[in-house]
């Protein structure tokens, strides 16, 4: 799978967002996507996914060289997208075990008969390799949930969904080393030629464990520069400062 | 007895008095009844005037257009010795005010528990005079006395003036039964009332659940006003949960006032779905210390039916709990009215109280009226209420819509979802049919 994000604007209310976002991910790679809060990290996960919160102004998100702008959230997960979010949200009356089944069902209509039928093991499995309680299945789904437990509950999801592409929206964030070395474990399982992923983080720590082959700086609602390890290194030294120094644009200040 | 004339056919509270007469019952539920009827003649209907009734306009009903009569014996005494289902402790089928099938554990009863229609428990036990009546009768004619001496408005005393038909559930002490007793009401005809009265007493220790439906013909119009009276003895633990689904041009009055003694249970449930116009109160009075009490509430009006349900959590005794949770969806023109007042006397001392109404309002025009109100008149209690208004969220259907959900098999889910939390705690054998009557009413609202 070929993501091409291709000069995207994005605005809320009269607010532009992002103002023109170019970046193409493949299958294989792992991408970090890092820049200062605001920077309008979520907000593109949000629009690669079609949040109704957001209008895009311009610019087009070809998957495989077609444009998914035009469709809807839930056509776009079924094409095998995954996004593991900043702030999960509860669903309060819904069980992780019957969300999940149906989850899975949805994402494997027809294709693969087996897995709805193991389901149950599956999910088992999954769990244990995400070090989450069984007691979780009858939970409502990150309803009253720690913070940590509901990213785990993220990465639990996309095990189970086997998506080809997951954009993992600081999902290390609020996370204790051993949570994190758990959700990194999810992530690298996952790893082969045939996913790929983009970990929004603020952090090196998670990088650690996932190494991403690529790293990208999103400022003020672009990405201002790409490259390797090194610029992760580079930040958790120097901080932002010099992002701003060399990219920062003059806010156009009304009053 | 006047034997002769059960089935005949009154109309409208003019014609309380002569169904009165007609009525084959000892002197002792007569007396009741034209108890009633006194404070009911002297009683204006309630008006909008009053709080209770504020947001439930019934002015423009005439009551006197509606038809009535008793529970004809016959029927219920060919049915009396139905086979029980298994499963069941036991289950009551009225069609009317007529009880078709009757039936009860053969175990239960040979250990004095009682589940029969009211008509035939107020006959067998119209024999008995002055002090030689059961305990049994003694404790339902308490019961109708406290009632009639607490009703404060007119439907309620219409009831207990002219009931129509019901129930006498009366299990001993200490027996605890594990399955539960079900009443299905079967209401059909036009402009019909009908005035089931049903009595639940617990002695003490005792353990009990009854289901109550009460479903209507598809067609005519019937005006419903029930009552409820339970006694919860000395540790003794009840549920009572009723489903009610009249048809859209039916109306649902009534009321269910439970009494609990020290260490007593009580979780009460009520699903209103059916009728154009529903206004019922559930009352529960905690008598005894250390006794609780969970009141567990859902409503779906649709169209433009109004329903309208209060909850009274009243702490005479202190060391009790008591939580309500009402939730309720409002589709199109519909109107749902949540009144809960949680009352602490003086005795209520270390009262643990609350109550919760949510409601969901699914499209522009649908509108919700939730009204807690806490009076308490001691020091050293918890109470608190909280309730919400709100839309179905968007952040919540783009969720599941990230995961692969339609827009509209997320809003569906987030529906069930949000009585779900009820729904579960209902007995096992209602929770698929309000699942289905909530899936039933389901519309897309594509929010996303
Ligand atoms: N729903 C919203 N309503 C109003 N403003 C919003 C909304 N969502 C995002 N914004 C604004 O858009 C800008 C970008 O926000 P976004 O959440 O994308 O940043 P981010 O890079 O993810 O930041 P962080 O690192 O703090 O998560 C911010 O100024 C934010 O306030
Ligand atoms: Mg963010």
């Amino acid at each position: 799978m070929e993501i091409k994000i291709e000069g995207l604007e994005a605005k809320i209310g009269d607010t532009p967002i992002l103002r023109g976002v170019d970046l193409t991910m493949k299958s294989g790679e792992v991408h970090a996507l890092m820049g200062p809060n605001g920077s309008g990290k979520s907000t593109l996960s949000n629009v690669v996914f079609g949040h109704p919160s957001y209008e895009v102004t311009g610019g087009r998100v070809l998957v495989d060289g077609e444009d998914i702008l035009e469709m809807e959230p839930h056509e776009r997960a079924r094409l095998g997208l995954f996004l593991a979010f900043q702030y999960p949200v509860e669903i309060s009356g819904v069980t992780v075990g019957r969300f999940l089944r149906r989850a899975v069902e949805i994402r494997f209509e027809g294709q693969k008969e087996v897995r709805t039928k193991g389901f149950l093991k599956d999910l088992r499995e999954a769990m244990d390799f995400m070090e989450i309680d069984q007691q979780f299945i009858n939970r409502y789904l990150n309803e009253g949930f720690s913070g940590g437990e509901k990213k785990r509950m993220e990465i639990l999801q996309m095990l189970m969904l086997q998506p080809q592409f997951s954009i993992l929206d600081e999902t290390d964030s609020g996370l204790d080393i051993d949570a994190l070395a758990v959700v990194a474990r999810g992530v690298n399982k996952m790893r082969d030629h045939d996913f790929g992923a983009l970990i929004i983080t603020h952090y090196q720590r998670i990088l650690d464990h996932i190494k991403p082959d690529f790293v990208h700086i999103m400022y003020q609602g672009r990405i201002v520069t790409s490259g390797g390890g090194e610029i992760v290194t580079e930040l958790e030294k120097r901080g932002y400062d010099w992002v701003r120094a060399q990219y920062g644009q003059e806010e156009e200040v009304h009053e | 007895m006047k034997n002769n004339t059960v089935g005949e056919v009154f109309t409208g509270v003019d014609g309380l008095g002569d169904y009165i007469a007609s009525l084959p019952e000892p002197e002792w539920l007569r007396e009741t009844r034209l108890a009633a009827l006194e404070r009911f003649s002297a009683m204006d209907w309630p008006d909008t005037a009053v709080e209770e009734w504020r947001r439930s306009d019934i002015s423009s009903y005439d009551f006197n257009a509606y038809n009535m009569r008793g529970a004809k014996q016959s029927a219920a005494a060919d049915s009396a010795d139905s086979q029980v289902e298994p499963g069941l402790a036991g289950r009551i089928r009225f069609e009317g005010p007529d009880a078709v099938a009757t039936s009860l554990d053969p175990d239960l009863a040979s250990q004095g528990v009682i589940f029969e229609p009211l008509s035939e428990f107020v006959l067998q036990n119209s024999a008995n005079h002055g002090g030689s009546i059961s305990k049994a009768t003694r404790a339902v004619r308490d019961l109708i006395m406290d009632s009639v001496h607490k009703a404060d408005n007119k439907l309620k005393l219409w009831h207990y003036a002219g009931w129509t038909h019901g129930v006498v559930l009366y299990v001993p002490r200490f027996m605890e039964i594990k399955n539960s007793f079900v009443l299905d009401f079967q209401e059909s005809g036009d402009s019909v009332i009908t005035a089931p009265q049903i009595f639940v007493v617990l002695e003490e220790g005792a353990r009990v659940e009854v289901i109550q439906r009460v479903h209507g013909a598809d067609e005519g119009e019937v005006l419903l006003n029930e009552s409820v009276d339970i006694h919860i003895g000395d540790g003794a633990a009840c549920r009572y949960v009723a489903l009610h689904n009249l048809n859209i041009d039916s109306s649902s009055f009534g009321t269910t006032l439970a009494r609990i003694s020290r260490d007593g249970h009580l979780h009460h449930g009520i699903a209103a779905f059916g009728s154009m116009f529903t206004k019922y109160r559930i009352d529960a009075e905690l008598n005894g210390p250390g006794s609780d009490v969970l009141l567990d509430g859902i409503y779906y009006p649709a169209e433009d039916q109004h329903v309208d349900l209060r909850t009274v959590q009243t702490h005479f005794a202190p060391k009790c709990a008591s939580h309500a949770l009402y939730r309720g969806a409002i589709r199109d023109e519909a109107h749902g009215v949540y009144q809960g007042l949680i009352y602490v006397g003086e005795e209520g001392s270390e009262t643990d109280a609350y109550l919760t109404n949510n409601n969901l309002l699914l499209n522009d025009g649908a509108q919700a009226d939730s009204i807690p109100c806490l009076q308490i008149h001691t020091n050293d209690v918890k109470c608190s209420h909280g309730s919400t208004t709100g839309k179905l969220n968007r952040n919540e259907v783009f969720y599941l819509a990230s995961r692969g959900f339609s827009p509209e098999e997320a809003e569906e889910i987030l529906l069930q979802g949000f009585f779900e939390p009820i729904v579960a705690r209902l007995p096992e054998a209602l929770q698929e049919e309000i699942r289905d009557l909530i899936a039933a009413r389901f519309v897309p609202v594509e929010i996303l």
